[in-house]
């Protein structure tokens, strides 16, 4: 009895870790699609981009100041990949965003494989290795790093777009761009903060799960994909939705992995996803289309 | 405009949407006798059996607009149910391939079902999720699929005493079937099927106002396509004796979706052209090594952006202009109106 209860405490440690990841990610991707409406498959490279460069940072300069210089890096990819690879198609079809997103994605492993190489690198945990034991569960000091992380950039994400006039200007780009530019908004200039705030998320979750998941240059695709599954269950633009849709999918996986079987893992994760989507086609928070 | 030139007309736009068929049709009775060396022979025949999954795949995407990823799980189930049955209980391959084409409608009918009734970003996800669920078995299901190493000794196929050794032989029957399936997809494009997918695709409520069953013309597109590409699996099997999860995987299926975006949605043969370029450009890049994935796919970037609507689109594109800058009246709209690549843009 004591041991199934630690056992399942551990999993939904597992669980929310990679939920929080999903969801962090989620946010960023809903933040891109709600000023541009396009869905940016390559979310999950700022991932591994920020996890590797800050590994390489870590190596010339103290922990925190790679980190931030890590994050910079990838907001600036985040507007790199706005200017070069989404203005220029502009309004193109779904299927050709799909694409140039996917082949984004291409683009960003291949520039990484030749900068890093083929190995999987790893960070040391911010404070210690220590594990917390809690009703016989062990808790790695990591995973509460990872989960405040996406609690306050949520809190932060939420002041910013209800207290800010900036992020005011943001909500109106996502509700009507043409009306926000009568308005004087500068659209441009809200869908380029979009990207490299983006950018600088996906860098973050990288930067916070290194410790604990190894990563390499092809590590990131999976979990843009996830993160596009997490928000669409959202419900697609909504961050509130994101948050949960990501500790849903992350705990979804875990107690597949945990009590069915570790191999399944992704086939049990989508196989309840689309049980959600045949049911509720918007997503559980998603306005019915 | 008279009555002739009207008849004219008709005859032309006949003979224009047939032209393709004919030069395919030349170019395949003459490869025999070019003495293309045996590695370009069998690129040629990996070329036809994409060709044949993105024909089909084109019906569902470039005509009904419906955007899926799944494919390559079709190609995989015809890849796995072929080389299983075939080597494991020395089923005669062509029955197996009828027995694939089975399998794969009875899945296409259940998993379609519920599916096409989502749209766009829901359609992509939900058929992602396919892919990769599919992905996991192949992988998972280690005593049929052989897991991560793949199904090998998968035997040739063949048609009764008949066996497929040789690449031209493999040519000859991969190209046969792609001009056929080319004609017949041709053929219900340019039909009432055909003109009720791109109202589906313009408009789903217009089309559903007009009397379109909507549902049920997605779910015939969902099934041609998921048969084509369960073939285009089987006949992979056969031909490369080794059947292995990254045939299954999403790469596959983004694979199958670039070759139509890069070589026009909506024509069939842009499914053809987007085939070889897709399989020919990793060949030409080789020597690049580690810059391969790199150099990859920033050619893919500057084709989308550039010719968004696919070498097809930009070839009639340039025929149009060619003709225009002649001093005779310009080409008149009705053999253009319904090739032009519509709905699913979006102010941003």
């Amino acid at each position: 009895m004591e041991q199934s209860l630690s056992q399942l405490l551990q999993i939904v440690f597992a669980g929310i870790t990679a939920g929080s990841i999903y969801a962090l990610v989620a946010i960023g991707f809903n933040m891109v699609y709600n000023v541009t409406r396009i869905p940016n498959l390559a979310q999950g490279e700022f991932v591994m981009l920020g996890a590797l460069s800050a590994v390489s940072f870590k190596t010339w300069v103290p922990m925190p100041v790679a980190f931030l210089g890590a994050v910079t890096t990838v907001a600036l990819i985040g507007l790199a990949q706005e200017r070069f690879l989404l203005r220029p198609a502009r309004g193109a079809s779904l299927p050709n965003l799909i694409i140039l997103t996917l082949a984004a994605s291409l683009f960003f492993e291949g520039a990484a494989f030749l900068v890093w190489g083929g190995d999987y690198k790893s960070l040391p945990p911010f404070s210690g290795n220590e594990p917390i034991r809690i009703l016989g569960a062990t808790l790695v000091p990591q995973t509460l790093w990872v989960v405040g992380t996406v609690l306050v950039v949520a809190l932060a994400l939420w002041l910013f777009f209800e207290k800010t006039i900036l992020g005011k200007a943001m909500r109106g780009c996502a509700e009507n761009p043409l009306a926000a530019s009568l308005m004087g908004i500068e659209v441009k200039n809200m869908v380029r903060l979009s990207f490299a705030v983006s950018g600088g998320l996906g860098a973050l979750a990288g930067i916070v799960v290194v410790p604990i998941t190894f990563m390499e240059y092809d590590s990131g695709m999976l979990v843009g994909l996830k993160a596009f599954a997490v928000a669409i269950l959202g419900g697609l633009g909504s961050n509130p939705g994101a948050l949960l849709g990501g500790f849903t999918l992350g705990l979804l996986e875990a107690l597949g992995a945990g009590y069915v079987s570790s191999e399944y893992k992704d086939a049990i994760a989508f196989v309840i996803l689309l049980a959600v989507l045949f049911i509720r086609p918007s997503g559980i928070f998603g306005r019915s289309q | 405009m008279g009555r002739g030139s009207a008849v004219n007309r008709a005859v032309r736009a006949r003979l224009g949407k047939y032209l393709g068929l004919l030069v395919l049709a030349l170019g395949i009775a003459v490869f025999p006798t070019l003495g293309v060396p045996n590695y370009l022979q069998g690129i040629a025949v990996l070329i036809g059996i994409y060709a044949l999954a993105a024909i089909g795949l084109d019906l569902l995407l470039g005509y009904a607009g419906q955007l899926s990823l799944a494919h390559a799980a079709f190609f995989g189930l015809g890849g796995y149910v072929s080389g299983i049955l075939t080597r494991q209980y020395h089923i005669p391959p062509l029955l197996v391939v009828g027995l694939v084409l089975c399998a794969a409608l009875a899945i296409a009918l259940v998993v379609g079902i519920p599916l096409l009734r989502l749209q766009e970003h829901y359609l992509a996800l939900a058929t992602l999720g396919l892919v990769l669920i599919a992905e996991n078995l192949a992988v998972a299901l280690r005593a049929w699929t052989g897991g991560l190493s793949g199904l090998p000794g998968i035997p040739p196929f063949s048609v009764g005493d008949l066996v497929f050794n040789s690449n031209m032989q493999y040519f000859i029957l991969v190209w046969s079937l792609v001009l056929i399936f080319a004609f017949l997809a041709l053929n219900m494009a340019g039909s009432q099927v055909g003109r009720a997918w791109r109202a589906i695709h313009a408009d789903e409520l217009a089309a559903s106002a007009m009397g379109i069953d909507v549902f049920r013309r997605k779910l015939q597109a969902f099934l041609i396509s998921a048969a084509a590409a369960s073939l285009a699996g089987s006949l992979y099997a056969h031909y490369l004796a080794i059947f292995t999860p990254k045939n299954v995987g999403l790469l596959m299926s983004i694979d199958l979706v670039l070759m139509l975006v890069l070589g026009g949605l909506g024509t069939v043969y842009g499914a053809i052209l987007g085939a070889a370029v897709l399989k020919l450009l990793p060949e030409i890049f080789e020597f690049l090594k580690d810059y391969h994935l790199l150099v990859d796919s920033m050619v893919l970037i500057l084709l989308v952006i550039n010719v968004p609507d696919g070498i097809a689109g930009g070839m009639r594109r340039l025929v149009m202009r060619l003709r225009s800058a002649r001093p005779r009246p310009a080409a008149p709209s009705n053999e253009v109106e319904n090739l032009e690549p519509t709905g699913n843009r979006r102010p941003v």
